[in-house]
């Protein structure tokens, strides 16, 4: 009997040992990609050494896809638009590729060619300024998804016209995200909460064994005072929000009560006004949450949940300038309002 | 079967196990309550001030290195920063933060204000997608 | 009992805790960590027929090989460490208290010390003692109806065997050991 019981307490402390290790939670935070990338998972030292990864992945990808990096494959492409294709990465290959099919599915309202505005506005920078109708024609005629060529075998990209330029902001943080998550669950992390500069990921669920709670932004917060509207509960999602609250032209907005915000509209060539305030999405795929959220926000909450539905892989929350709060279907059992500053409508 | 008096005995053991984890989840939940400002620089937590002791509006200032710096207005419902050096002002321009959840960050100085704690429901959150 | 009778006996004893183990993974789960606790029966039955040297064999086997053929080895942790500190109640009340004791308060205190035992590795697991506070009410309610029912069943199987299969002189016997 002695040794039964010793052989079983030999067992099991070999296959203890040999076992996941002891859970620990590894949370760090960095500035990268021109915002705060809050990172919180748990693990083992697998799971330290995968976050570690990650973090270089997502500083690589800036390094390829920003537009202001120097040598980055965009950088590159848009100098060298109408004179010559530019070899890339294979991931931003990847991400321009996915791009323009968004651009396709949304009849050119998700647009990446719409950087000459971007840099005509300069909304992001400290000197922003509202460009007379002239000059937002004149580069209007740059903005075309379709004159982005894409070489499959060589991988490069071409840009048709001088002047053209590409900037992938509404969709690289998505990528970066899908890429993070990857590197994370292939070194076996089973509970993670990763906000890229307001995309939420979250792996599995807390540790605890309970969902985890995304409040989504207040697009008026100064004014109501409560950072949320609700509460998600979820788990294995992405959740990504757009809205005119992220960057606009203060001064003006508290002069005129005009937002000027950083979402421009590729058919108006000014910042988009679809009625919206700000929208969000929630999808299993980070690249395809992000994309859809500024899809959404420029078509507005009828087409653009009509598209939402179609394609029947993500969900969506809308926030009207009238205070008005629609979702889809999927998420009315997950959603739990908090405050009373806006209208839950169906 | 009958029970006897030990039985009885487990059984009020349960109820008292159950009442004391009780008191230890409403203790949780007070201790959750007092709201922190926190000041990060570069991902260190240089300032955790409890909100609820503040007397009066108060001046701080944060240095962030490099000879940049912050200076925060901070008051029993809330902070806000007031004046930088910060080549973008984003953080001056940034709204008054008051509940828990928010932040106001300035990226050229890596530093991130914010206010933790609360037991408001609704409150309980784990992160914001913005 | 001769020790060849005595080893295949409990080698039935962990099969069986194996099998109600994994009979009981077709049941739904109510809550995390709720469960009935079925194998806990074989334990009670090992304690009464064997000993506590014994009992703590079965439960150690069980817990490494149930998690294991399940698929799950992660929660071998845990199950031995509400196995062990279980049988370990068990075993005192039963040998020391038994006069104040049925099989009922046995097996509910049993219960009762698995679901503690099963938290305090999950606490640590996780470096947080508000997991204990949280599901901790959930899991004595759970203990109690599990180890009544346990307690219950135990008490008539073993009254089956006494009368069927097990010989009065044997049961002393091996009782002593």
């Amino acid at each position: 009997m002695k040794k039964i019981i010793g052989l079983c307490l030999i067992l099991a402390v070999i296959l203890m040992s040999c076992g996941p290790g002891k859970i620990e939670e590894y949370s760090k935070s960095i500035f990268a990609m021109d915002t705060i990338l809050e990172f919180r998972i748990y693990g083992n030292k697998n799971a330290k050494k995968a976050l570690d990864k990650a973090i270089e992945r997502v500083k690589e990808i800036e390094d390829r896809m920003s537009a202001t990096k120097e040598d980055s494959d965009v950088a590159k492409i848009n100098e060298n638009a109408g004179k010559q294709p530019v070899k890339v990465h294979d991931d931003t290959f990847y991400v321009i590729k996915k791009a323009l099919e968004y651009g396709k599915l949304t009849e050119g309202d998700f647009d990446i060619t719409i950087r000459p505005l971007v840099e005509l506005w300069d909304i992001l920078s400290d000197k922003p300024r509202i460009p007379d109708a002239e000059e937002i024609e004149e580069k209007l005629a740059l903005v075309d998804y379709r004159k982005v060529k894409l070489d499959e075998e060589n991988k490069t990209v071409f840009l048709e016209e001088e002047g053209m330029g590409i900037d992938l902001g509404a969709i690289a943080k998505g990528y970066a995200g899908d890429e993070v998550t990857r590197i994370l669950k292939e070194a076996g992390v089973k509970s993670a909460l990763i906000n890229l500069g307001g995309n939420v990921i979250v792996i599995g669920r807390k540790p605890d064994g309970s969902l985890w709670r995304i409040g989504i932004q207040d697009p008026r917060s100064e004014e109501t005072g409560k950072s949320h509207i609700g509460v998600l509960e979820v788990e294995d999602v992405t959740i990504v929000s757009s809205g005119d609250y992220e960057r606009y032209m203060v001064d003006i907005y508290e002069k005129t009560g005009v937002r000027y915000h950083h979402i421009f509209d590729p058919k108006t060539g000014s910042p988009a006004r679809s009625g919206l305030m700000a929208c969000t999405i929630v999808a299993s795929s980070s690249t395809d949450a992000d994309a859809l959220s500024t899809s959404l926000f420029i078509k507005g909450k009828d087409e653009g949940f009509k598209l939402i539905e179609e394609l029947g892989q993500a969900e969506a929350i809308a926030i009207t300038e009238d205070k008005e709060i629609y979702m889809t279907e999927g998420l009315e059992n997950m959603f739990e309002q908090y405050g009373e500053s806006y209208k839950l409508s169906h | 079967m009958k029970l006897k008096i030990g039985d009885i005995l487990v059984y009020i053991f349960i109820l008292i196990l159950i009442g004391f984890s009780i008191l230890g989840l409403q203790w949780l939940g007070e201790t959750t309550e007092d709201r922190r400002l926190i000041v990060e620089v570069d991902g260190e937590i240089v300032k955790s001030i409890d909100l609820d002791e503040i007397e009066l509006p108060q001046d701080i200032r944060i240095e962030a290195g490099d000879g940049g710096y912050n200076i925060l207005r901070i008051a029993r419902d809330g902070a806000k920063v007031i004046e930088a050096n910060c080549p973008d002002q984003v953080c001056v321009r940034s709204a008054r933060i008051v509940v828990p959840g928010q932040t106001i960050v300035c990226l050229p100085h890596r530093l991130i204000i914010r206010i933790e704690g609360g037991g408001e429901d609704g409150g309980n959150i784990d992160s914001i997608a913005s | 009992m001769n020790k060849i009778k005595k080893m295949v006996l409990i080698a039935l004893l962990i099969s069986q805790a194996l099998v109600l183990h994994y009979i009981e993974g077709f049941f739904p789960v109510l809550l995390p960590g709720v469960k009935l606790g079925l194998a806990n029966i074989i334990t009670l039955i090992t304690i009464v027929l064997f000993g506590f040297k014994e009992a703590i064999a079965v439960v150690v086997i069980r817990s490494v090989l149930g998690p294991i053929l399940g698929g799950n080895p992660t929660s071998i942790l845990y199950s031995l460490s509400g196995g062990i500190l279980s049988s370990l109640i068990m075993s005192l009340l039963y040998f020391k208290y038994r006069r104040y004791f049925s099989l009922i308060g046995i097996s509910t205190a049993g219960a009762v010390f698995h679901n503690i035992g099963q938290l305090l590795v999950a606490s640590w697991v996780f470096g947080t003692i508000s997991i204990l506070y949280t599901y901790l009410p959930v899991l004595m309610i759970a203990a109690a109806v599990a180890g009544y029912f346990i307690g219950l069943a135990s008490h008539y199987v073993l009254r089956f065997l006494n009368v069927h299969i097990i010989k009065p002189s044997m049961k002393k016997k091996a009782k002593k050991g």
